[in-house]
């Protein structure tokens, strides 16, 4: 039994860690239909980017997360710019910028290694919280509890934005229809820039948190990982849906460790990717989508 | 033909004996390191030992190489691009690397095709010399390593019951898990759990509660350093107090520094250790840190010992540089077969009949106080 929570415990932490990158994630999807495969090395640069207000700046732990979220936020608004407005000038396929968020992503990938070099990174020892629980045989540690309060904290702020302030509806009525929101006044532009913004920030956090909780995991690669888990996180999901997202999230993460407790652990990626195309065939809106009803 | 022969021959009569056989033009030489990616943590070393020893060489003047250094990254396909680079576009005379046992299980056949000699300076699966008749190595194989590593933690550490936890998704990391699980079968120590991960993954905290949850007296881990170092951390977090064992993955002083306080009393076995009390080593020990600053570590001891086995061998071909490069490549081939008892920061090494590598002295260190010190087993 102890071993059984314990392991609840290990699949909830990686589980929100999952989620917190697919927020991201969906939230580009949810308003532009772009699935942008750069967030991973989004999440890549704001611990890196952590590390260095960590090591170089003497940073504490909230500037440090709240350097990281502006750092990738601006980084998100870059991308957009370079990347994903000149498509939709030009009116160009989904396609286009899927492959040019893949092309991002390289880029900053190889950007990051130029900077930070390829040798993974540990957080300095003092600024993470290094505290452990310990009853009745089980380990948590302070730093898997913050991980889920913050995606918790999050996603709760994420859908207050969408449904009740102006800016979140405006976002709303621009994932709905784009041409009519535009017709009736919706900065759209200023509206794609501040989701694109919202998403990276989210991706940055999400990746400070990796760093903490899994020291010594810090460089331009860590972010490989949680590209492909993350999107079939939201699809599990439901394309879109923020709290499908972290239902998605939490779902793989608990599927992952526990199938390595009790069955084997080479099946662990099989996992994820099994459930995956279980839910495609059985529900292909995912666990919360809705048909061409979303709620972002 | 016959007449530019002659020539030759008369210019090398008339010259000074010192200048007997010197080479008129470099012979070419490929390094293909992964110095991107997350192997970077032995590419580093093993380029910085590579450049150290190619200077030196070259500054002695005895060989003349001229060396091409590609980065493989850390996949099958960056080795063999690198490969297809070196015959035929640079047309190089012999190569070293690449990085790791999978890499060259990909990469090495190109060069048996071609003829090209391949001398491996951190491939220990096995099978490697296996690959063809003109792939070598002077990395000592797990093999050989692992049984000496089993035997001494089990009298250090009264060994009875263990878990084997190893990365199934890479050759090398797989190959040492059989020898281990053989090796341990041997030495009547219980497996009471064996647990995979896969390369490249980051959270191991499922496979560790698991082992913890089997109550063993250590843990036996099969791993590449980067993950090797994470289930250090992550399993000192997770309340784990027995010591780990591990293969040639972690024998890396950046795992020390990276895990910290939780690398202490990991068990390694070594090829290389930094006081190896002997001229040659004292020789590459001091010259590597005046040249780059930092202690070396095995990889780079290595790949300088491949390295100067390399240039004796094409000192051995006798090769003006202006031959064929096939004629270089099969002479150099042949030459390498003759390196015995030769003096390395490895100790004295020979090249066995099978292409691999006899290396006598080889070490097993725990980690005490944040250093690499050799273990030996109570009397």
């Amino acid at each position: 039994m102890t071993v059984f929570l314990q392991q609840l415990a290990n699949g909830i932490s990686l589980g929100s860690v999952y989620a917190l990158f697919a927020l991201g994630f969906t939230l580009v999807f949810g308003v532009l239909e772009i699935i942008n495969l750069a967030h991973a090395a989004v999440l890549a640069v704001g611990a890196l980017l952590a590390y260095t207000l960590f090591t170089r700046l003497g940073a504490g732990l909230i500037p440090a997360l709240l350097g990281a979220f502006i750092g990738t936020g601006l980084l998100g608004i870059v991308i957009d710019f370079v990347a994903f407005r000149p498509l939709r000038i030009r009116q160009a396929s989904r396609l286009a910028s899927l492959i040019t968020s893949i092309g991002i992503a390289l880029i900053l990938v190889n950007l990051a290694q130029i900077l930070w070099g390829a040798e993974p990174l540990s957080y300095p020892p003092g600024v993470v919280p290094l505290r452990f629980f310990t009853g009745g045989g089980l380990t948590v540690s302070l730093l898997q509890i913050i991980t889920l309060a913050t995606t918790v904290v999050l996603l709760i702020g994420l859908r207050l934005l969408l449904t009740r302030t102006k800016i979140g509806m405006a976002i709303r009525a621009v994932a709905e229809n784009p041409a009519t929101a535009s017709l009736l006044g919706m900065p759209f532009d200023r509206v794609v820039m501040f989701t694109f913004f919202l998403s990276s920030a989210l991706g940055g956090v999400a990746g400070v948190l990796v760093g903490m909780l899994l020291q010594g995991s810090v460089s331009p690669f860590m972010g490989n990982t949680y590209g492909l888990k993350g999107l079939a996180a939201i699809i599990l999901g439901g394309m879109g849906d923020v709290t499908g997202a972290v239902l998605g999230g939490l779902i793989m993460g608990i599927g992952e460790i526990m199938i390595v407790q009790y069955l084997n652990s080479s099946y662990r990626d099989g996992v994820a990717f099994g459930l995956l195309f279980l839910v495609l065939i059985i529900r292909p809106t995912g666990l919360l989508g809705q048909r061409r009803s979303r709620e972002v | 033909m016959m007449q530019a022969l002659l020539l030759v021959l008369i210019a090398a009569a008339l010259a000074v004996p010192a200048a007997w056989g010197a080479q008129l033009t470099p012979i070419r030489v490929g390094l293909a390191v992964g110095i991107t990616g997350d192997i970077s943590v032995y590419g580093e070393p093993i380029r910085a030992g590579f450049q150290l020893a190619f200077r030196q060489i070259n500054e002695r003047g005895e060989v003349k190489t001229d060396t091409i250094l590609e980065d493989t990254g850390q996949t099958r396909d960056g080795a063999i691009n690198v490969f297809q680079k070196f015959i035929q576009r640079d047309q190089v005379a012999v190569i070293l690397g690449p990085i790791l046992s999978s890499q060259a299980f990909g990469a090495d056949p190109l060069a048996v095709q071609a003829g090209v000699p391949v001398v491996g300076v951190s491939n220990t699966a096995k099978g490697i010399p296996e690959i063809g008749p003109t792939v070598f190595r002077v990395s000592v194989p797990e093999a050989v390593q692992i049984p000496k590593s089993i035997a001494v933690a089990k009298k250090v550490l009264n060994l009875s019951r263990v878990v084997v936890v190893y990365d199934n998704a890479d050759d090398f990391t797989v190959s040492a898990y059989k020898t281990f699980a053989d090796e341990l079968q041997k030495n009547g120590i219980q497996i009471a759990d064996t647990i995979t991960f896969a390369r490249g993954d980051s959270d191991f905290s499922a496979q560790l509660t698991k082992a913890k949850a089997a109550n063993p007296q250590a843990i036996v881990v099969s791993a590449l350093a980067r993950e090797g170092t994470l289930l250090l951390i992550q399993g000192r977090n997770l309340g784990i107090t027995v010591p780990f064992i591990g293969g040639n993955g972690f024998n890396d002083t950046n795992v020390i520094t990276r895990a910290g306080a939780a690398a202490e009393g990991l068990i390694v076995g070594a090829a290389w250790v930094p006081s190896a009390p002997t001229a040659a080593n004292l020789r590459f020990y001091n010259s590597f840190r005046d040249t780059y600053k930092r202690e070396p570590n095995q990889f780079a001891a290595q790949a300088y010992t491949g390295a100067q086995v390399v240039s004796e061998a094409i000192r051995r071909a006798n090769l003006t540089g202006g031959e064929d490069i096939k004629v270089q490549r099969s002479k150099i081939t042949d030459a390498l077969k003759t390196i015995k008892n030769f003096e390395t920061p490895l100790g004295r090494i020979s090249i066995t009949a099978g292409r691999d590598v006899d290396q006598p002295r080889t070490y097993v260190a725990v980690v005490r106080g944040g250093r690499f010190t050799e273990l030996f087993p109570p009397k």
